[in-house]
């Protein structure tokens, strides 16, 4: 049986998984705090990777529950959480785009990116993402990741390699490449 | 003394990469606050993945209940329907524009097809179009009702086979992150008919793309392919696809690299060029890498992973005809005769057919094949630079 719901019997978060209740509530109470912190970094950069809000979210709460199990273990980031949390839900992204089908389908007239039929209405949003499209188009993967890691919080290249699995000269050369790309595309940054 | 030159003022990298902040940061919109931690609903929104938390004994009963619905579909259903006219694959309830396909057998030995042959094929023309059509959706995007809409196989004795599929229905491919790609009903027609005998060469010119390459004997064929695989976005760059294989065709191909640094590396679909790549080094991985690019367009990848995943045909089929049914929602003239040349159309000929998968002997590539492209086989240089 899949069991990755805890019971909750109406307390709200309280989390019978470990024997030791005070453990367990330090434990709560500090994943927790770590939680809230960084959820938002960790769903943007789920976000800007699959480009499917849906499947961001799923992403973010699947790196969170990883995350938190490792936390209990004891296999807390020796260093910043961030790129740690980055590093699980990076993992988990490109899981989900080698698992994205090859193939979808949609009726003539619905071309171009797929979005949330409630989010069309929003110019603000169809305007970042046709800009994004375009950054997408310009800039490869690796890339444009390089760029979406590095305003991450201003993640250093040392943890934007931690995360890309990258020594940090690796990161820089990268970078370098990217800046070479957008010069010749002075459209995305401009 | 030496006047200092002014030069032209170029921008710097940290005012491209502000200009990339400023717009990356306009993504903050669409990121929501944190839901209330717990991990209940945290996790709730996870879709459960069996295969983490299953070891492979939690698969024993769902293997047995596979095991016994197959028999039952094989007694009871499919097995025991007449595969005569009439006989669909499945059946299903097609509407608005429909492109109807309507294949022949060649004839195998000299022989006529059996109404096995043509029920074998039906199947596999089924399992093509079934792997294409579960992940139709509608406008709002959500999956189409059944997994088997969309499509129909019937047979017609003696030996044809007609397809008819939803013509109104555009693909979109996006593994492919750079941007949509458009596959539609011409890529279906032109895919699900190739008899799918794929096989990869080496040679020491670059053949153009759809050309006949004859007479090679194959580096790695059916055997050897062990599935396929997308590197797209995030993990590769470029994007490229995987064709994976067998350890010892992966032993063989390293190998191959090893002696023959500067050649190339051609997958052919049923004897035609599909794919180049050039021999870039040595090879230690356990697949054959094709990046997105000149030797490999976004088509072809699809068509090239719906072989791979599906299988060849057991008979090879001739399009006989192509009709599209129905109201035209795309910009194309319907009825027979008007549909645009397919990417890479099956053999016509059934000699050729044949003839193209005979065992090479002897003899150098040029020789061998002479549907190599003048340029490329004028000048291997400039036809190397556009590849990969």
């Amino acid at each position: 049986m899949v069991d990755l719901v805890d019971s909750n019997k109406g307390t709200g978060n309280v989390l019978e998984l470990v024997g030791d209740s005070r453990a367990a509530d330090a434990t709560e109470d500090s994943f927790e705090a770590l939680y809230r912190q960084r959820y938002r970094d960790v769903y943007r950069y789920a976000l800007l990777m699959l480009r499917r809000p849906d499947e961001a979210e799923d992403a973010t709460g699947e790196a969170f529950d990883r995350a938190y199990r490792a936390w209990q273990l004891g296999r807390k980031p020796a260093g910043p959480a961030l790129p740690w949390l980055l590093l699980i839900t990076r993992r988990l992204v490109i899981d989900k785009l080698r698992r994205r089908r090859l193939i979808s389908w949609l009726p003539i007239g619905a071309l171009g990116p797929r979005r949330e039929p409630s989010e069309e209405p929003q110019t603000g949003r169809s305007e970042f993402w046709i800009w994004f499209e375009k950054f997408a188009q310009e800039l490869p993967g690796r890339q444009r990741e390089v760029l979406i890691l590095r305003y991450q919080r201003d993640l250093d290249d040392e943890s934007i390699g931690e995360i890309m699995g990258l020594s940090a000269s690796g990161v820089r050369s990268l970078s370098a490449r990217a800046c070479a790309t957008l010069r010749r595309n002075p459209e995305i940054w401009q | 003394m030496n006047k200092p030159t002014i030069l032209p003022s170029e921008t710097s990298d940290a005012e491209m990469l502000a200009g990339v902040r400023r717009h990356l940061i306009e993504a903050e919109q669409f990121v929501p606050q944190p839901p209330r931690w717990t991990r209940t609903e945290t996790a709730s929104r996870v879709r459960p993945v069996l295969r983490s938390r299953m070891a492979f004994g939690g698969f024993a009963p769902l293997i047995l209940i596979v095991v016994v619905v197959a028999l039952a579909v094989g007694y009871y259903g499919l097995g025991s329907r007449p595969a005569g006219p009439g006989a669909a694959v499945p059946t299903t309830n097609l509407s608005g524009s429909v492109m109807e396909i309507t294949y022949r057998l060649a004839p195998a030995d000299g022989r006529q097809p059996s109404e096995a042959d043509l029920t074998h094929v039906a199947s596999a023309l089924s399992k093509r179009l079934s792997f294409i059509f579960p992940l139709m959706v509608d406008a709002a995007g959500k999956p189409a009702p059944g997994q088997t809409t969309g499509y129909e196989v019937i047979t017609a004795a003696p030996d044809e086979v007609v397809v008819r599929f939803q013509a109104d229905y555009t693909l979109v491919d996006y593994t492919a992150v750079e941007g949509p790609l458009v596959m539609d009903a011409d890529w279906i027609r032109a895919s699900i008919g190739l008899t799918g005998v794929i096989e990869v060469v080496g040679l020491p010119v670059l053949p153009a793309l759809g050309n006949l390459v004859a007479g090679q004997a194959p580096l790695l064929s059916g055997g050897d392919f062990d599935g396929w695989q997308a590197s797209v976005g995030a993990g590769a760059e470029p994007d490229s696809y995987g064709i994976t294989l067998t350890k010892a065709a992966a032993e063989r191909l390293a190998a191959y690299a090893l002696a023959n640094p500067r050649q190339y590396l051609v997958v052919l679909v049923d004897g035609r060029v599909f794919a180049t790549a050039p021999v870039s080094g040595p090879s230690s991985g356990s697949a054959l890498t094709l990046p997105v690019g000149a030797g490999l367009s976004q088509q072809n990848a699809a068509t090239l992973g719906l072989l791979l995943a599906n299988g060849s045909l057991p008979t090879p089929v001739t399009e006989v005809s192509a009709t599209l049914i129905g109201p035209s929602p795309m910009p194309r003239p319907s009825g027979p005769g008007s549909i645009p040349t397919p990417i890479l159309a099956p053999s016509t000929s059934p000699g050729a057919q044949a003839s193209q998968y005979a065992p090479s002997t002897a003899g150098a590539t040029a020789a061998t094949s002479p549907n190599l492209s003048p340029a490329a086989q004028a000048s291997p240089t400039a036809a190397s630079s556009g590849a990969g």
